[in-house]
């Protein structure tokens, strides 16, 4: 498309006196910035004494919930483990030995060096039992020694629970639906429900 | 009547001044790294000792045990010459170079005949013998009457170091890095000699003792001839690759330049030349334009006295070192032809006026003062030129017309 001559814009370098080619008093006027820098409140954190403040919903290492009576929440649906991209999250289900539930994991081994920490486990599960702390300097000496099981998984929530540094997190302060129900039921307004 | 040579002294202060200098070296890096962290709104290193005082310690240690890597493309005794040159001229320039307080050699008027050189000269010899008699002299080799001409001689010895560092290297940005690096300090040479030469002329002497002891009679050097402090000051820096001239340096950033191929003990040496050369050329300017030693109001004798003025010395130095490290953060970098053109076209024109004033103001015996005239005059007039030079010249537009720029537009 043809320009026309309103549409230019001519730029001109900014004029400059006789006072300001020399180039020193500009110099002059950066070293007092530099030096003014100098004495200036310094922002580093210093690191093992001074934590960070996380945000409330950094993503950390897992944990697995418990209930008000300390059982683990987790009903062993495999949606977390299905939905993980890096398939870091292994379990095994059994029937479980409390009434009010179907199944319970025997075995829940999150392998943490595999984990991309995405939050992807925390969003798909249904009754809030898995979910990433703010714990993010953890260390292991060998590679089996971080792939967490279930007690250690637990025991992450007892630390953190007991530290108040993560409370649980639920959707709107409500628990999930599916955690409300009593087991073999099916939900109220499923399409599916024996009528 | 001969100087005195204490071989013992000498060898005893070749082997502290060496352990001080690359301490200091050492302690610079740290201090440099504190001062730029300073700047920029954070705390350097403060891991290491108190303070991060240990730092330069590790720093050390880690040099020392690193592996030392050949690689197999390298002309094998340049690249190992390269380094140990660079900065083996830097700590020999610093000889002839006083960290203390020394007194003037005596003069003597030079025998031009035989019979002149027969005929003794009581005087003269009694000077000697009491120069002779005199306390400790704070410098590795006293009384070289070219002292300054050694400084500069030695330290174009320097550029040898880059540029078989980047010949040798087998390495094509190597290379281009060494020539620009060592095209930049060769350009830099020449203003930095011109602006001594009017120093020089003022005090009759290359030598750096009598310098001081002019200074010390007549004011600082700084005051009569300022123009010809900023240029050296501008030369100093280009000479040590600082910012703003560290496009060499620069270039290791970007792609290459000559300390590509070097690791470990050999890099440590290119970078300990380059400390030490900066510890040399402030000490140079602090000797020829402020003062070395000299305090207003210190001129008396005796350790207390001594003491002091190594201190002030030492003080002056570290100040100026200082004062080059926040310069590193506060202007940009010269471009590569900018840089060229500053030495060649600015830096050398304003050189040579300012020698030729000085000429004529020795020659009709006027005050100095008006040298500290003349320099304001030719940083002016230097401005005014460089401004008048930008202005369009009448016949020739200042913008294209708009028809050519739409016709690139097509």
């Amino acid at each position: 498309m043809p320009l026309t001559e309103q549409e230019i814009k001519w730029v001109e370098e900014p004029k400059i006196g006789l006072v300001e080619q020399l180039y020193l008093p500009a110099i002059f006027a950066g070293l007092q910035t530099t030096v003014k820098h100098l004495f200036q409140h310094k922002i580093t954190q210093q690191f093992p004494e001074q934590k960070p403040k996380l945000p409330a919903n950094y993503r950390g290492v897992h944990r697995l919930n418990r209930d008000e009576q300390g059982r683990v929440k987790c009903v062993a649906c495999y949606m977390c483990s299905t939905a993980c991209p890096a398939r870091c999250i292994d379990i095994v289900a059994a029937p479980s030995p409390w009434p009010d539930r179907e199944k319970y994991p025997e075995v829940f081994v999150i392998d943490e060096l595999r984990c991309i920490y995405c939050g992807m486990c925390e969003q798909a599960c249904p009754v809030d039992a898995i979910e990433l702390t703010t714990l993010y300097d953890l260390t292991g000496m060998s590679r089996e020694e971080m792939m967490f099981d279930k007690e250690k998984l637990l025991s992450v929530f007892d630390e953190t629970v007991k530290a108040g540094t993560d409370p649980i997190r639920s959707r709107g302060g409500k628990l999930g639906v599916a955690s409300e129900q009593p087991a073999g039921e099916a939900l109220p307004m499923s399409s599916t429900a024996p009528s | 009547m001969a100087y005195s040579f204490s071989f013992w002294t000498t060898i005893i202060l070749i082997a502290v001044m060496m352990g001080v200098i690359q301490g200091t070296c050492a302690y610079l890096v740290f201090v440099e790294r504190k001062l730029a962290a300073y700047v920029q709104d954070r705390v350097g290193p403060n891991r290491v000792g108190p303070f991060g005082l240990f730092q330069p310690i590790a720093d050390g240690l880690k040099f020392i045990f690193k592996e030392e890597i050949i690689p197999v493309q390298v002309d094998k005794l340049f690249y190992l010459i390269a380094p140990a040159i660079a900065a083996s001229t830097a700590l020999l320039a610093f000889a002839v170079v006083p960290f203390g307080p020394t007194n003037a050699p005596p003069e003597r008027v030079w025998p031009q005949t035989m019979e002149q050189e027969a005929k003794a000269d009581p005087v003269f010899d009694e000077n000697v013998k009491k120069y002779n008699e005199a306390e400790i002299r704070f410098v590795i080799a006293p009384h070289v009457d070219i002292g300054i001409v050694f400084v500069f001689a030695v330290t174009s010895l320097s550029v040898y170091g880059i540029i078989l560092g980047g010949w040798s290297s087998n390495n094509k940005y190597s290379m281009i890095g060494a020539l620009r690096s060592s095209a930049q300090l060769i350009s830099y040479e020449i203003p930095m000699g011109m602006s001594v030469l009017g120093v020089v002329l003022m005090s009759d002497s290359l030598n750096p003792e009598r310098i001081i002891a002019y200074q010390v009679e007549a004011g600082w050097n700084v005051l009569y001839q300022p123009l010809a402090c900023l240029l050296f000051l501008v030369c100093v820096l280009a000479e040590c690759n600082r910012l703003p001239f560290d496009l060499p340096e620069a270039e290791q950033e970007l792609v290459g330049g000559y300390h590509t191929e070097y690791g470990a003990m050999k890099f440590a040496l290119y970078f300990l030349g380059e400390y030490t050369h900066m510890i040399t050329t402030s000490f140079l300017l602090v000797i020829l334009f402020l003062g070395g030693w000299h305090f207003p109001w210190l001129q008396e004798s005796g350790i207390a006295a001594i003491m002091l003025k190594l201190l002030v010395i030492a003080l002056k130095m570290v100040l100026l070192i200082v004062f080059y490290m926040l310069i590193r953060w506060t202007i940009p970098r010269f471009r590569f032809d900018q840089l060229m053109g500053l030495a060649w076209k600015v830096l050398m024109p304003l050189a040579l006026v300012n020698l030729t004033c000085v000429m004529v103001v020795k020659h009709l015996g006027w005050s100095s003062w008006w040298l500290t005239a003349s320099s304001f005059v030719m940083l002016l007039t230097a401005a005014y030129l460089t401004l008048v030079q930008r202005l369009p010249r009448s016949g020739r537009p200042l913008r294209p017309s708009a028809e050519s720029a739409m016709a690139l537009t097509r």
